[in-house]
C-alpha cells in the first residue's frame, strides 16, 4: 500500500500537483487512521490530506483509479457476437489456428493481443508487464508528448502486425461467403477494441508521465518558465504562471505592510500621546504617532490592443493577482476606448475574465487610442488616482490615432503617487512609427522593460522603493 | 470524540447536518489525527454550519473568530486590561506604600516593586481573546476561524504557532500550551489566495454546489413541512439557475431560505406567480432575477407551443389562437 501511495504521489507531482514531504507523511497517516476497507474513504482521506487547492481535485480524481482502482478488463466488444451458430463456430476455428500458429511460432505476446482486440480484454496490470516486456515502456518523465509516448508504445507492442493479421483472417472469412455487412460489423467491433487498448496504455503512461521528475528539474522548469518572453505562452501555461504572479504579488503586499509599519512610526501626535496616558497620570507611558494613511492603492491601466496580445493576457493575471493581494486595485484596459474592469475580476475566475475583457470595450475606432483613452480616463475616472496611488501602465506606447497629449501624463503624475510604465518590447522597438515611448517615458517615474516573468519581478520590487 | 467514519455522520446528522463521504472523513481525520480542516468553498455552502454542527454533535463550546481585514494579534489573541491594572494600582496604593517602605534608596524601591510585577501581568489582567479562550478552556471546544481569506497575511503567518503546536508564545508570560487540542475548522471563500505553509498545516475540504439528490435531503431537513412536491421542484429550479452565467449563484443557504418562505406563504407547488413574486429571496441582483425571469418566459413559451402542437396533433385547437401566438412571438 505504502508502495502504491508513493508512486501516486509521486505522479500527482508530474502532474504540477504540489506535495510536499509533510503532506506526504500526513497521507500515511491518514490511511492508517481511516482504513483501507472502503475504497471511498480512502479517496477521501487522501484527498484531504495530499490536495490543498481546488484546482488539483480534478486531477486527483482522475489519476485515483489509476493506482487505486479494480485492476478488472474494461468491457469490450465481442467481434461476430451476432453471427448465426455455423459461421461463428467457423470463425472461432479460424480463430484458433491463427491462435495456434502464433503458438508455435512463440509469439505469446502476440496472441494474447489478437485474443484482446477479439474481446478478451486485458488488466491494465497484465498489459504494463506485457509492455515492459516487449520494451514499449517510452520514458515519458522526459517531458515526452503524450502523443509520442502513445505512438512509441503502441509500436513496440507490435499492434498493427495483431491487426494485419485479424484482417487477413477477415478477408478469408470474405472469400468464403460471409455476409460482407457482418464483415464490417466485425471490423468496427475490432477497431473499437483496439481503441480501448490505447486508452489503456495512454492511461499507464500518464501515470508515468512525470513520475521521475526531481526537484532539479522542476528548478530548471521554472528558471525556464520566468525566462520565457510572454508572447510564447500558451494558455496550457496558465495554471504555472499565476503560481509565480500570485508569488510576485504577495511579495508586493508584503513591502506595502512594511511601507505602512514604517510609516506608523513617523511624528508623535501629542494630542492622542496625552490622551493614552490619562490612565498614567499624564506620565507618557505610551506613545502615539501621526498615522498617515499609506495604505498601497494601486490603479493599473491594461493595453489590451492587437499589438499586445500576447502579453495582455499575462499582464492581466498580474493584474488580477494584485486586486486579489492588495484591496485597493482599480483595473482599467484600453484600446479604442477605455473601460473599468474591477467587478469583472471581482465576480470571475481570471481565465474567465480574460476571456471576456476584449468585450468591455465598446464604441470608437478599430485603432490604438492612448492618447484620447487616457483623457477619457482623465476626465471620467478622476476618483481612481489620489496621492495615495500609483499608476502603473502595462503597453507598448502605441496610438494610431494621434498623439498623446503630454498635459494628460503630466496632470495624471501630479495627481498620483507615482506613475509607472511597464512595456513589453525592448527599447529599440520605441523608435518605430506611432509608438510614443520616447514622449511618455520622460513623464513617468519609471519605465521597465517587462518581457518575461523575471523581468516582471524586478520591475515589481522596485514598485514602492 | 467520533469513533469511527459512519459514527460522524449519524453525530452529524442529529445536529440536522448532511454529510457527505468526503466531509465525514475529513472530519474524523481531523479529529484523529489532531489537525485544522481548511474548508474551502464558495459562500453559503455550508462550511460554518459544518463547525456549528461538530460542536453540537460533540457536545463542545463552539468559539468564533471572524476574521476581516486588519484584524490582529489584539483582537484574536489576547489584550492587557490597562484600565482594570490601573484601577488595581489604585486600590493598592498604600499596599505599594508598605512594599517600598523598607527601602534605602530609590534603586532599592524598583527593586522591591519588581519582585512584585508579576502581580501585574498575570492572567487575572489577561483579556481573553477567541483563540487563547480556546486553547486554555478546560472543556474541549471548537473553534472556528471564520473567511480566513479576508484577514491579511500577517495575520496568516501569525496563525501558523497555534496551527501546528497548539501554543501561543505571550512575551509576559512565556508559551501557553492548549489543555485540550480543540478541533479547529477554518473557512475561506477563496476572494484570495492562502499561504502555502497555512495549507500544509491543515486538512483540505472542498465544499462545493451539493448535487440535486443530496440539496434535496437537505431541504426535506431544513424545512420542516415542506411538500414532497414542492422541494423537488424549488431544487430543480436552483440547479437550473446554478448552470445559467449569473452574478451570484443561489447557494445551499439561499435554497434553503427560498423554500422556507414558500413554506411559509403555503405554496404547494411552484408555477410562474409565485416564482415571480419570491425570486428575490433566492437571487440577490436584480440583473440575475430579470435573466431568471426571461429564461423562465421562454421556456414557459416553449413548452406552451409544444402543448399547442399536441392538440393539433390531436385534432384540437384554436386555429386563430395559434396564429396570434405565432405573431407575438414573431414580434419578440
Amino acid at each position: 500500500m505504502d508502495e502504491r501511495l508513493i508512486a501516486f504521489i509521486r505522479a500527482l507531482r508530474g502532474r504540477d500537483v504540489r506535495i510536499s514531504l509533510a503532506e506526504s507523511i500526513d497521507a500515511l497517516r491518514a490511511i492508517e487512521a481511516a482504513g483501507i476497507d472502503d475504497k471511498a474513504v480512502v479517496q477521501a482521506a487522501l484527498k484531504s490530506s495530499l490536495i490543498k487547492e481546488a484546482s488539483d481535485l480534478a486531477t486527483f480524481d482522475e489519476m485515483f483509479p489509476q493506482f487505486f482502482g479494480l485492476d478488472a478488463p474494461p468491457p469490450m466488444q465481442q467481434p461476430g457476437g451476432g453471427l448465426d451458430d455455423d459461421a461463428a463456430q467457423q470463425m472461432q476455428q479460424m480463430l484458433q489456428e491463427l491462435l495456434d500458429m502464433l503458438d508455435e511460432l512463440s509469439e505469446e505476446d502476440l496472441k494474447r493481443l489478437i485474443e484482446a482486440m477479439m474481446g478478451d480484454g486485458m488488466t491494465r496490470s497484465e498489459l504494463r508487464q506485457m509492455m515492459e516486456r516487449r520494451n514499449a515502456m517510452p520514458d515519458m518523465s522526459e517531458g515526452l508528448p503524450m502523443a509520442w509516448g502513445m505512438r512509441m508504445a503502441m509500436e513496440g507492442l507490435d499492434v498493427s502486425q495483431a491487426n494485419q493479421l485479424l484482417q487477413q483472417m477477415l478477408e478469408k472469412l470474405a472469400q468464403m461467403g460471409f455476409d460482407p455487412n457482418q464483415i464490417k460489423q466485425m471490423e468496427r467491433e475490432i477497431r473499437e477494441n483496439r481503441a480501448t487498448l490505447g486508452q489503456q496504455v495512454a492511461e499507464i503512461l500518464q501515470a508515468e508521465q512525470g513520475s521521475g521528475r526531481d526537484d532539479e528539474e522542476r528548478q530548471r522548469n521554472r528558471d525556464e518558465l520566468l525566462d520565457r518572453p510572454f508572447d510564447q505562452f500558451s494558455f496550457d501555461d496558465v495554471p504555472n504562471f499565476r503560481r509565480e504572479v500570485t508569488k510576485l504579488a504577495a511579495r508586493l503586499r508584503s513591502q506595502a505592510s512594511l511601507r505602512m509599519r514604517r510609516a506608523q512610526h513617523g511624528n508623535p501626535d501629542i494630542r492622542r500621546t496625552v490622551r493614552a496616558n490619562l490612565r498614567y497620570h499624564g506620565v507618557p507611558m505610551e506613545l502615539r504617532f501621526r498615522r498617515r494613511d499609506l495604505r498601497p492603492k494601486l490603479t493599473v491601466i491594461c493595453d489590451v490592443s492587437g499589438s499586445m496580445r500576447a502579453a495582455a493576457a499575462f499582464m492581466l493575471l498580474l493584474v488580477y493577482a494584485l486586486q486579489d493581494q492588495i484591496k485597493r486595485t482599480r483595473p482599467f484596459v484600453y484600446y479604442r476606448t477605455i473601460a473599468d474592469i474591477t467587478r469583472d475580476f471581482q465576480e470571475l475566475r481570471p481565465e474567465a475574465a480574460i476571456r471576456v475583457i476584449p468585450d468591455r470595450i465598446q464604441g470608437g475606432p478599430y485603432q490604438t487610442s492612448l492618447g484620447s483613452c487616457l483623457t477619457t480616463f482623465l476626465q471620467d475616472y478622476r476618483g481612481a488616482v489620489d496621492r495615495n496611488t500609483t499608476v502603473i501602465f502595462m503597453g507598448d506606447g502605441d496610438d494610431h490615432r494621434g498623439i498623446p497629449r503630454v498635459e494628460d501624463f503630466q496632470e495624471l503624475r501630479r495627481r498620483a503617487h507615482k506613475v509607472l510604465w511597464f512595456n513589453p518590447e525592448p527599447q529599440w522597438r520605441w523608435y518605430r512609427e506611432d509608438n510614443y515611448m520616447q514622449l511618455i517615458a520622460p513623464q513617468c517615474d519609471g519605465v521597465h522593460v517587462v518581457s518575461n516573468l523575471r523581468e516582471l519581478g524586478v520591475a515589481v520590487d522596485q514598485l514602492w522603493r | 470524540m467520533f469513533r469511527t467514519i459512519d459514527d460522524v455522520r449519524t453525530q452529524l446528522t442529529t445536529q440536522q447536518y448532511i454529510a457527505s463521504d468526503t466531509i465525514a472523513t475529513t472530519l474524523f481525520l481531523a479529529s484523529k489525527l489532531e489537525k485544522p480542516i481548511l474548508a474551502e468553498g464558495p459562500a453559503g455552502t455550508g462550511k460554518t454550519e459544518l463547525a456549528k454542527a461538530c460542536a453540537g454533535a460533540l457536545d463542545r463550546e463552539l468559539i468564533r473568530l471572524q476574521c476581516y481585514e486588519g484584524i490582529d494579534e489584539a483582537r484574536a489573541l489576547y489584550e492587557w486590561e490597562y484600565a482594570k491594572q490601573l484601577l488595581y494600582t489604585q486600590l493598592l496604593r498604600e499596599r505599594v506604600g508598605d512594599i517600598v517602605s523598607g527601602a534605602q534608596t530609590l534603586a532599592g524601591a524598583a527593586d522591591a516593586i519588581a519582585k512584585e510585577e508579576n502581580v501585574f501581568f498575570s492572567d487575572r489582567f489577561l483579556l481573553a481573546r477567541p483563540l487563547l479562550k480556546a486553547i486554555t478552556s478546560p472543556k474541549p471546544v471548537v473553534l472556528l476561524i471564520d473567511e480566513i481569506d479576508r484577514a491579511d497575511a500577517e495575520f496568516e503567518a501569525f496563525l501558523l504557532e497555534l496551527l501546528s503546536d497548539f501554543q501561543v508564545s505571550i512575551p509576559e508570560l512565556g508559551t501557553i500550551k492548549a489543555v485540550h487540542r480543540p478541533i479547529v475548522i477554518l473557512t475561506s471563500n477563496d476572494t484570495r489566495e492562502l499561504s502555502e505553509a497555512l495549507k500544509r498545516r491543515c486538512l483540505f475540504l472542498y465544499v462545493g454546489y451539493p448535487d440535486a439528490e443530496a440539496e434535496l435531503a437537505v431541504v426535506n431537513l431544513k424545512v420542516p413541512g415542506v411538500p414532497p412536491k414542492l422541494a423537488t421542484q424549488v431544487v430543480e429550479m436552483v440547479q437550473r439557475l446554478r448552470q445559467l452565467d449569473l452574478r451570484k449563484i443561489p447557494s445551499m443557504s439561499e435554497t434553503i431560505d427560498w423554500a422556507k418562505a414558500l413554506v411559509e406563504l403555503n405554496v404547494r407547488h411552484l408555477d410562474r406567480s409565485n416564482i415571480d413574486t419570491t425570486l428575490n429571496v433566492l437571487l440577490k441582483y436584480e440583473s440575475d432575477i430579470q435573466k431568471a425571469r426571461r429564461i423562465m418566459e421562454r421556456e414557459g413559451d416553449q413548452e406552451s407551443r409544444g402543448a399547442r402542437d399536441e392538440d393539433r396533433s390531436r385534432g384540437g385547437g384554436d386555429d386563430r389562437r395559434d396564429r396570434r401566438d405565432r405573431d407575438r412571438d414573431r414580434r419578440r
